[in-house]
C-alpha cells in the first residue's frame, strides 16, 4: 500500500530535480547569448568608424583613379595635338628647304633683308645665307639704298662667309656684332608658332 | 494498525531524506551549470567581440575593393574612349594636312617675319 506512494514522491522529486537542471541550463544558454550580443553591439559601436572610414577611403580611392585616368586621356589627347600640328610643320619646313630658287624666292630674300636692315637700323650689314642660296643674285645695293631711305641713315650691306646651318632663310646683322635679326628657317618657326600653333589646330581638329 | 502505521511514517522520512538529497545534488549541479556560464561568459563576451570586430574590417575591406573593382572599369573605358576620340583626331588630321601645310607656307611666305 506504501509503495506506490513512495515511488510517486520519488519519481515527482525526480522531475523536479531534473526541471531545476533544465532551468539552470536555460538560463546559463540566455546569459551566454545576452553576453554575445552585448559584444556585437559593443563591437559594431566601437568600430563603425572602421566602415565610415572605408566608405571615405572608397570615395577617395575611386574619385582618384577616375581623376587620374581623365588627366591621363587628356594628356594623350594634348600629346597626341603636338605631335599632328609637329608633323605639319615638319613637312612645310621639308617643302620651305626643298622649294625651287626662283623670282619668287628672291623677291622673299630680298624683302625680308629689307625689313631686317630696317628693324636692325641700317648701317654697315651683313646677310648670311644658306649654302643653297649663295649663288643667288640678290640686288644687295638696291635693298640698302632702300634701307638707307627708310631709316636715314647710310647703309651698307654685304654678303658674309658664314653660312647658315639651315637651308633656308636669312641673317641680318650689323657688322659690329650689336644687333642681329634671325630669319632661318628655326627662328622663323619659332617666332611663328605661338601664331600657327592655335590656327593649325582650328584645322586639323575642328570638330572632334 | 498502529504499528503499520508507524511503520508508514518510518518509510515517509526515509523517502524525504532521499527526496532531499535528489533536490540538493539537482540545486549543486545547476548552480555549477551557472558558475561555469558566468566564468566562460568573459570568453564569449571577447571572442564575438573579436569576431565581429573582424567581420566589420573584412567589410571594410570589401567596400574599398568594390570601388576600386568599379572605379578601374570606369577608368578603363575612359581610356577606350580617349583612345577612340584619338583615332578620330588622326584621321580629321590626315584629312586636312594638306591645307594645314599650305597655311604655314603661306604664314612663312607673305607674312611679316
Amino acid at each position: 500500500m506504501i509503495d506506490p506512494l513512495v515511488n510517486r514522491i520519488i519519481e515527482d522529486a525526480r522531475v523536479k530535480a531534473q526541471r531545476i537542471i533544465d532551468e539552470a541550463e536555460r538560463e546559463a544558454k540566455a546569459m551566454i547569448e545576452a553576453r554575445r550580443r552585448e559584444a556585437i553591439e559593443a563591437a559594431r559601436r566601437e568600430a563603425s568608424s572602421i566602415i565610415m572610414k572605408a566608405e571615405v577611403e572608397a570615395a577617395y580611392l575611386k574619385r582618384r583613379i577616375l581623376v587620374d585616368a581623365r588627366m591621363r586621356a587628356k594628356w594623350m589627347e594634348i600629346v597626341e595635338k603636338n605631335k599632328l600640328i609637329e608633323d605639319v610643320l615638319r613637312e612645310a619646313a621639308r617643302r620651305l628647304e626643298n622649294m625651287p630658287r626662283d623670282d619668287r624666292y628672291r623677291r622673299f630674300l630680298e624683302d625680308r633683308i629689307y625689313e631686317y636692315g630696317v628693324l636692325a637700323g641700317g648701317g654697315d650689314l651683313e646677310v648670311v645665307l644658306s649654302e643653297d642660296d649663295r649663288g643667288f643674285k640678290l640686288d644687295i645695293d638696291r635693298i640698302a639704298e632702300r634701307v638707307e631711305a627708310t631709316v636715314g641713315i647710310p647703309t651698307t650691306i654685304r654678303v658674309s662667309d658664314s653660312r647658315l646651318k639651315s637651308r633656308w632663310g636669312v641673317v641680318v646683322r650689323r657688322l659690329d656684332g650689336s644687333v642681329e635679326i634671325d630669319g632661318s628657317l628655326e627662328a622663323v618657326f619659332e617666332r611663328l608658332k605661338p601664331k600657327l600653333q592655335p590656327m593649325l589646330a582650328r584645322i586639323l581638329f575642328m570638330g572632334v | 494498525m498502529t504499528e503499520d502505521f508507524a511503520a508508514i511514517i518510518m518509510k515517509l522520512r526515509e523517502v524525504e531524506e532521499d527526496v532531499r538529497a535528489l533536490i540538493e545534488e539537482a540545486q549543486d549541479r545547476a548552480d555549477k551549470i551557472l558558475e561555469e556560464a558566468q566564468s566562460s561568459s568573459h570568453r564569449i563576451y571577447r571572442e564575438a567581440y573579436l569576431e565581429e570586430v573582424k567581420r566589420m574590417e573584412e567589410e571594410a575591406s570589401r567596400i574599398i575593393e568594390d570601388a576600386r573593382v568599379e572605379a578601374e572599369r570606369e577608368a578603363s573605358s575612359i581610356l577606350v574612349k580617349a583612345e577612340e576620340m584619338l583615332d578620330e583626331l588622326r584621321a580629321k588630321a590626315r584629312d586636312r594636312f594638306e591645307e594645314a601645310v599650305k597655311l604655314v607656307l603661306k604664314e612663312v611666305m607673305e607674312g611679316s617675319l
